[in-house]
């Protein structure tokens, strides 16, 4: 189980690599575009796509970061495992409201 | 026994600075920092997205100062994240684990993400 945990964790290190260079220069700048613009690309099929793959892989990234820490810091166990769950649900929760932000675009 | 008490290690107040160590919790810190800037961000997207007047509320926000000062901060922590997940990537893979090599290692990662979010930062238009 935890072998897996750190295969998955390097996995999506691995991949979000390409996709993190990608994508950095366009959400840095993203308070100086304007809105049809931003409209025009997030709004596009492939805007829809890259946003949700950029999303997708840094949100799964991030859980697994967070659980590591929080096993790490957080003794107690019931309380571990309920901080890590609410971990996991607010990342969800936030993938979830991306795709329907996108798609309502 | 009350597991909560036992102290953690390495012990941070009697364990002494270096540059491996630093660069060590620094990976953890700004991972931290990401996940909480990340979990957010849909807020973001449907403020820039959701109408001109919504969109007009981030930009003004984007404008202030002190928030480019932020802004600029989290795409170190982003860069330095990414390049120094390299080298952990590098280590998983048996390269670069001697002293010499990590210490190395260490000084390109920090160069290089300064030198790269500076270019960022500047060619952005951000200032």
């Amino acid at each position: 189980m935890s072998v897996q945990h750190w295969k998955l964790q390097r996995l999506s290190a691995i991949f979000l690599i390409p996709i993190v260079i990608f994508s950095l220069s366009y959400i840095i700048s993203l308070g100086s575009i304007p809105y049809t613009q931003i409209i025009d690309d997030l709004g596009s099929f492939t805007g829809f796509i890259i946003t949700t793959i950029f999303m997708g892989f840094i949100l799964f990234h991030s859980s697994m970061g967070l659980e590591v820490i929080i096993e790490d810091y957080v003794h107690t166990e019931n309380l571990q495992k309920n901080i890590v769950s609410l971990s996991k649900l607010f990342h969800i929760i936030s993938f979830f409201l991306t795709i329907v932000i996108l798609a309502s675009i | 026994m009350n597991v909560s008490k036992r102290p953690l290690s390495p012990h941070l107040q009697i364990y002494k600075p270096q540059l491996t160590s630093i660069l060590s919790i620094s990976h953890r810190l700004t991972g931290f920092a990401l996940s909480i800037l990340i979990l957010f961000s849909p807020v973001i997207l449907y403020l820039l997205t959701a109408s001109k007047d919504t969109h007009a509320i981030i930009t003004s926000i984007f404008e202030n100062g002190f928030i480019k000062i932020v802004l600029s901060l989290a795409l170190f922590g982003m860069v330095y994240h990414l390049f120094n997940g390299i080298r952990h990537l590098a280590w998983d893979a048996g390269y670069g684990l001697d002293i010499d090599d990590s210490y190395k290692s260490g000084y390109l990662v920090l160069g290089a993400s300064i030198v790269i979010s500076l270019l960022i930062v500047f060619s952005s238009g951000i200032f």
